[in-house]
């Protein structure tokens, strides 16, 4: 490579002021922990996709239900189990309901618990967890210990009879995905906690008279927030899939509410006949799972680089 | 005869947010037998440069954008993974900071000497364990029949730096890399493994690449030193040379900033260098040292300075030592008062 | 003479470290503590600092973070202004977190990654309630940031943006923001660069001088607390060995421990180096946890005789406050 001379005049050998010199510039752009996470995450591909995919799949879920000129529980006998057509583009049901209503109908009902059906569990987990880790000793052995208990549980069990108690609208299953949840999560975040309540930052604001309530969650949630949240996208689909499961089982979501668990449930009953009833949703099933399933991997390595492979 | 010589190196690491030019055009050589320091802040490139000769930095992100490296006359910047094994442990070997993280904490240190051994030297295993103890008693490590046998966490860092130094020299090295060895020791450990080091060289006529930012290691130990500043070297030479006559404003900086132990005269003020070292990411065009320099001319922001040869060993990159330039007062040399 | 700011009397903190049963052996059952301090005391006067130096785990760090109350002292006082704070836990206490603050060794792990600076120098001044509005409070920050030397526009990054030696000063303006009486400087320029060391402690220095603070300088670097410290004290394994006026320490240093240490620096004089003779000492600090009787530095003491190994040497005052702790000080400077 050819150096470019600079040619140097006299002129150039004077002594530069103090105001001419930065010592203390910062040449990088300011940016976030959020922030660079963002860059990272749209700066991928395959997490665009899939983000892609969830967005389409949400505003569907919201807007067809409420643009179809058809009701999600309105029967008509007149148009039974017909194959997709212009008039029903999915079709329609045993009972006449059109499908393509339905299924985003149902698409609500099933992303509603994916949602909140990893919030909750997440948030109360964060909490518990965090109080167990600052804390320790009595408070963080009593809190373990439940939860060992409380893990020892089959949580088909504890789901089931926690929806015989509440029954089995979407709330119910949240509420049940909520309280047999958070362990996980309340785990991960005592562990970091436990790790970080020592470090220096937080001596330094312990030095400072910060309060235990500022301490917990001015700086140790915060930092732990990176983990709970690929945790919370990653059981976003399994809450979906629990969902799914317990519908196809005969114990969610019940007829003429639906979900996507609800509509397999009906098309394996019609599988042999009409088999577009058991296709249509699964597809779509699927592809959300598949979507958040890699979003939720991408979001894991746009968060820490080093937690990849 | 120099064994080493790394002529105009550069090094980029390419990241996300773009090219970090760690290492932009670095030549020195190490003679045999001889200790060539370097020295420089952290984040002047002087461990990538080493890594990089050892070619222990992964590609990508750090790539050699040009320049060459001659061991013994040729150039091993090429030199494929396989052939590197075989340089690295029995032609070059190191030593870093962390001693700890540079042990398998799960094997006793005899086998790691002992696998270090069998790898590059043809012995049988008997023959080995034999050199396993001769090398533990080389670095000073009493009773290596018991000591060979325990686990790494079980010893001091200092141990555990004369273990590496140990596992390095079991196949005579040419050529010994110390990547800051004393930063994490105590003084008097430091000074301890600064005088095994010293003598091993004597002893095997090796040659050694030191890193450090300490100054007195670098005078207790150096035979020629290298001042590195933000990816460059901006003085080199003779260790006299750069440290009774140093022509650098860097350099100077530098040797001000240490205390004056000689003469102490209460709260007076350290000349400290002000500023900080400029990011990397976008290197100034001119001298990287124009921002926190005091001497600093129109001429240190429009371009970058030139080589220039004070003597066969002294070479100095500024402007100042041009001859349009401005005199300044010349460096003040702190003598210690000898015992 | 001053008045005294700080006093430590007699100050013990020991560490659990776990225990053991022997079947056949006595003691049947035997627990192990690490003695981190043992029975160590001084005193600072206001304004001035005293330096703490030592090797790693001589329990300097821990002397500091127990005048800090980080961690809760096993025994003896820390008499600030004449009140024992050694037994006031931290967090219900307000007075005393305003007066007492700490600058950090290790400027990454110290400051908060997910706070934007000025939430960080913040911080002291919102959990006082120093200034009321939020633009007075603002003002204060930046006015901090100016005296540690950094722009008033940095406030709204975040710490990774900074080098070592800009976030070691974002410590010192967090430290200030409370206007401070008393600061521990725990390692606060180890890890950092020679030019930036230099830096630091002109900045502490000027500090000092303009609000009257006092300083509690831990470290291991023998030439820097030498150039801050006025009075300066050497700790081995828990125990002070040598304390007094700076420069008589490092003058006439009493102790085998102290010359030892002094003799280990490498100077940056190349010559002078090669000429030197005295190296530094041999052997490595010893295990703290149940430490023998006797003198803790007798195994690594070329003139160590029965007596260091029975009997724990006292701090003797050889005149202007210079205290040694060895049995055979008088003997020794004799000997030159």
């Amino acid at each position: 490579m050819q150096k470019k001379q600079v040619e140097l005049d006299l002129s150039d050998f004077t002594r530069l002021l103090d105001e001419e010199k930065n010592g203390e510039e910062i040449v990088r752009p300011s940016t976030s922990f959020w922030r660079d996470f963002a860059r990272r995450l749209f700066t991928n591909k395959a997490a665009v996709v899939s983000l892609t995919v969830v967005a389409i799949m949400v505003v569907l879920s919201i807007v067809i239900p409420l643009v179809s000129p058809y009701q999600y529980d309105a029967n008509n006998l007149m148009s039974i189990n017909q194959g997709p057509s212009a008039s029903h583009w999915f079709g329609t049901d045993t009972l006449g309901r059109d499908l393509w209503t339905r299924v985003w109908y149902g698409g609500r009902i099933s992303l509603a618990i994916g949602f909140f059906g990893a919030i909750f569990p997440a948030l109360i987990g964060v909490v518990i967890g965090g109080i167990a880790g600052y804390f320790g000793g009595v408070i963080d052995m009593l809190i373990m210990r439940v939860i060992d208990v409380l893990m020892c549980v089959p949580q088909m069990v504890f789901v089931i009879l926690l929806m015989l108690k509440f029954g089995n609208g979407p709330v119910a299953i949240v509420t049940s995905f909520a309280l047999i949840g958070w362990m996980g999560s309340a785990r991960n975040v005592r562990g970091l906690v436990l790790q970080m309540k020592n470090q220096d930052f937080v001596n330094a604001s312990r030095i400072l008279g910060a309060s235990h309530l500022r301490l917990i969650f001015k700086h140790l949630i915060p930092n732990t927030l990176g983990i709970v949240v690929v945790g919370m996208t990653m059981s976003v689909p399994s809450a979906i899939f629990y969902e799914a499961t317990l519908s196809i089982l005969g114990l969610g979501i019940k007829s003429p509410l639906t979900s996507w668990g609800q509509l397999l449930q009906l098309g394996v009953q019609n599988f042999k006949l009409y088999a577009y009833q058991l296709f249509i949703p699964a597809v779509i099933l699927s592809i959300t799972l598949l979507a958040f399933n890699i979003l939720g991997d991408r979001v894991r390595d746009a968060l820490d680089p080093k937690l990849r492979n | 005869m120099s064994i080493l010589e790394v002529k105009d190196l550069r090094v980029s690491f390419h990241t996300y947010a773009g090219k970090v030019q760690a290492v932009r055009g670095v030549s020195f050589s190490v003679d045999k037998g001889k200790t060539l320091a370097i020295v420089g802040e952290s984040g002047c490139g002087k461990s990538v440069t080493v890594q990089t000769i050892m070619k222990l930095t992964p590609t990508p992100p750090a790539f050699i954008e040009e320049g060459s490296i001659l061991y013994e006359g040729t150039d091993i910047v090429g030199y494929s993974e396989k052939q590197m094994q075989k340089l690295r442990g029995k032609e070059f070997s190191m030593i870093f900071q962390d001693p700890m993280t540079s042990l398998n904490p799960t094997m006793r240190v005899g086998r790691q000497i002992n696998e270090n051994i069998l790898k590059h030297m043809t012995l049988s295993s008997k023959e080995a364990t034999k050199r396993t103890m001769e090398m533990m008693r080389l670095v000073g490590i009493a009773n290596p029949e018991i000591n060979m046998l325990r686990y790494p966490h079980t010893y001091s860092g200092g141990m555990r730096q004369r273990i590496m130094i140990a596992m390095g020299m079991a196949a005579n090295p040419k050529i010994l890399f110390a990547d800051e060895p004393t930063t994490a020791l105590d003084v008097t450990t430091q000074s301890q493994i600064l005088d095994l080091i010293n003598d091993l060289k004597k002893q095997f006529q090796m040659a050694v690449v030191l890193i450090t930012h300490n100054l007195g290691v670098v005078a207790r130990m150096a035979d020629s030193v290298a001042v590195m500043y933000a990816g460059k070297v901006v003085e080199t030479g003779t260790a006299r040379e750069v440290f009774y006559e140093p022509k650098h404003p860097y350099t100077w900086g530098l040797l001000n900033s240490i205390p004056d132990t000689a003469n102490m005269n209460g709260n007076r003020e350290l000349p400290a260098i002000p500023g900080t070292p400029p990011d990397l990411f976008a290197p100034p065009k001119g001298c990287a040292f124009a921002a926190r320099c005091p001497y600093a001319m129109k001429a240190c922001i429009k371009a970058q300075p030139e080589e220039t040869c004070l003597s066969d060993t002294h070479k100095v990159s500024c402007h100042l030592l041009d001859p349009r330039a401005p005199k300044v007062e010349p460096y003040h040399v702190k003598r210690q008062k000898t015992e | 003479m001053a008045e005294i700011l700080l006093e430590v009397k007699d100050l013990k903190k020991y560490f659990k470290a776990g225990s053991k049963i022997q079947l056949f052996k006595k003691p049947f059952y035997e627990k192990y503590y690490l003695h981190a301090v043992d029975h160590i005391s001084f005193s600072i006067e206001k304004g001035t600092t005293l330096g703490l130096v030592g090797e790693s785990g001589c329990g300097k760090t821990t002397v500091g973070r127990t005048i800090l109350r980080l961690y809760e002292a096993d025994g003896g006082e820390v008499l600030y202004e004449g009140k024992d704070i050694a037994h006031i836990p931290i967090s219900s206490d307000k007075t005393y977190t305003k007066k007492i603050q700490m600058v950090f060794q290790d400027p990454y792990a110290s400051l908060d990654p997910r706070c934007t600076i000025a939430d960080i120098i913040g911080e002291g001044i919102e959990v006082h309630g120093l200034y009321k509005t939020k633009k007075e409070r603002e003002e204060r920050v930046c006015e901090l940031l100016e005296m540690v030397g950094l722009n008033r526009e940095h406030r709204n990054r975040f710490p990774h943006e900074f080098s070592g030696g800009q976030r070691q000063r974002v410590g010192i303006a967090r430290a200030l923001s409370v206007n401070p009486e008393f600061i521990v400087c725990d390692e606060a320029i180890s890890a950092l660069d020679v030019s930036i060391q230099a830096q630091i402690i002109n900045l502490l220095m000027r500090l000092q001088k303009e609000m009257g603070l006092t300083y509690l300088f831990i470290a291991h670097d023998l030439s820097m607390v030498r150039h801050i410290s006025d009075q300066t004290a050497v700790m081995y394994l828990g125990t002070i060995v040598e304390i007094g006026p700076t420069e008589e320490v490092y003058q006439n240093p009493s102790h085998p421990y102290t010359r030892g240490l002094l003799a280990s620096v490498p100077l940056p004089d190349p010559d002078y180096e090669a000429k030197r003779t005295v190296r530094g000492m041999k052997g490595e600090i010893n295990s703290p946890i149940n430490p023998k009787p006797g003198c803790r530095f007798a195994d690594r003491c070329e003139f160590a005789c029965d007596i260091c190994r029975e009997k724990m040497p006292e701090l003797k005052d050889l005149g202007k406050g210079h205290k040694v702790a060895c049995h055979f000080t008088e003997k020794l400077n004799s000997k030159e």
